[in-house]
């Protein structure tokens, strides 16, 4: 390799990724240098991802293709960012997945500082919460209910006000 | 499965929800609602014109707060809340007079004597209770009688970056408390007086002395950021006006200052006019309906639109 900018990859450079489980993909290797931990780790022309089975990593990796020539955005705590919950058509056929698919690829995400990708898979779930009640995302997601009837009871007084925003 | 996810993703999750959501999601198990309990109260200054939320604040009253209450007002009894929930309020606006008369209608429909002074003790309770328990409080609106107490409280506060005070009745004493709390609070940066007080004058001579402690090598002024600065309609006249201007030689912080409708008079005008020759730090200044004359106009010109 001779190219003096080994920051920015060509387009035929591709490097190989290997998830816990053994699985190898052969990816743009823009992408690796597009996110940080997978820049990280690419040390050379190939790299283990601990944590992420095959595949989860392909799930993301085909992600990461489909937004490879997205603009990088700068979002930090960008208030913009919160609370704008449109998802493209795309980004929203894929992640209509089942549920723990979706929670892998969130996980997966936020290990691999995707963040562009955590964020649409927490707006995925969030959207799948709004307007619900207590018990409603309790039966959508499978979660236990812990408190004593007294102590719903009172924490739905205190919080009231909020109820119908 | 979603308890795999860790805290942060849940954050994350919850963030992208409004408060009604948020409702739902802090009733689902106690672990939601320690995560949601920050982030829905953050916004809850924003709905203190509900009677409901009044009536949990009120429950976060400490002894010295609720005795800050005549005992004709009938305080809520039930137990204490399960959170410090006013430990995330960032702000607190004069919804709170709303959110007050419609609490004390509901729960107090018997008292009819006095009633204005009974709602202003609850008003001052509650923000001293609120200065005392947030520790991420930004902005404080309040409109009314106010009592010294929450401006000495003031001056120990950290956060309030915007403070905006109307028709607070401070006597000439109060008005030396607050010059304390300019020059003490380390993060006000906007300060809002419109229509505040009747001791007009000794309101100049607090917030001069204020806006060049530091210049004054005044050991205790903290504040190196207040750069807005509203003292309108307060009938300050030419004597305030010009007590007001010896500040304009030394303070470097000030870009903005709105000081219309004060009857300044020319003698206030030149005085302020001269002051702000040699200011370089002040950007705009609202002089409108002051009738200060030509003389002074011409000084002031740099300001005019």
């Amino acid at each position: 390799m001779d190219n003096g900018t080994s920051n920015s990859a060509s387009e035929n450079e591709t490097i190989t990724l290997k998830s816990c489980d053994g699985i190898e993909f052969h990816i743009d290797a823009r992408i690796a240098n597009r996110y940080t931990l997978l820049n990280n780790w690419n040390g050379g022309e190939s790299a283990c991802i601990p944590n992420v089975n095959g595949k989860v990593l392909e799930k993301v990796l085909e992600w990461c293709e489909h937004h490879i020539n997205d603009p990088q955005l700068n979002c930090g705590d960008d208030d913009s960012r919160r609370r704008n919950t449109i998802i493209e058509e795309w980004d929203e056929n894929f992640l209509s997945c089942d549920q723990d698919m979706l929670f892998e690829i969130i996980l997966a995400a936020n290990y691999l500082e995707i963040k562009p990708l955590l964020d649409l898979g927490c707006k995925t779930v969030a959207n799948m919460m709004k307007s619900k009640s207590p018990e409603e995302i309790r039966s959508a997601f499978n979660i236990d209910n812990d408190y004593t009837p007294e102590e719903e009871e009172q924490f739905r007084k205190e919080n009231e006000w909020a109820e119908d925003y | 499965m979603i308890e795999k996810l860790p805290d942060e993703c849940l954050l994350e999750i919850f963030n992208n929800l409004q408060e009604g959501s948020l409702f739902s999601c802090l009733l689902v198990n106690r672990h939601c609602c320690i995560i949601n309990v920050p982030l829905l109260w953050k916004t809850a200054g924003n709905y203190l014109s509900k009677r409901s939320l009044i009536e949990t604040c009120l429950l976060s009253l400490n002894t010295e707060e609720q005795a800050l209450i005549p005992s004709q007002v009938i305080l809520p009894n039930h137990p204490k809340p399960s959170f410090e929930y006013t430990n995330f309020i960032t702000s607190i606006s004069d919804r709170l007079n709303v959110g007050i008369v419609d609490w004390f209608n509901y729960y107090n429909r018997t008292v009819d004597y006095g009633v204005n002074v009974l709602r202003n003790a609850i008003r001052c309770s509650l923000i001293t209770m609120s200065l005392r328990t947030s520790k991420n409080l930004i902005y404080l609106k309040t409109n009314g009688a106010i009592y010294e107490q929450i401006i000495k409280d003031l001056s120990r506060n950290n956060t309030i970056m915007i403070f905006e005070l109307h028709n607070s009745n401070l006597n000439s004493k109060g008005t030396t408390i607050l010059q304390d709390a300019i020059i003490q609070n380390t993060a006000l940066t906007y300060l809002n007086l419109y229509n505040f007080t009747e001791s007009t004058e000794d309101l100049c001579n607090s917030v001069a002395d204020a806006l060049c402690g530091k210049a004054l090598g005044n050991a205790l002024c903290k504040n190196v950021a207040l750069t807005y600065l509203n003292l309108s309609e307060n009938s300050i006249g030419s004597k305030g006006g010009k007590a007001l201007a010896k500040a304009f030689y030394k303070n470097t912080t000030l870009n903005h200052l709105d000081i219309y409708y004060n009857y300044l008079g020319p003698e206030g005008g030149l005085a302020l006019g001269k002051a702000l020759n040699g200011n370089t730090t002040l950007i705009s200044l609202d002089f409108d309906g002051n009738d200060i004359g030509t003389k002074a106009e011409m000084y002031l010109q740099k300001f005019s639109v």
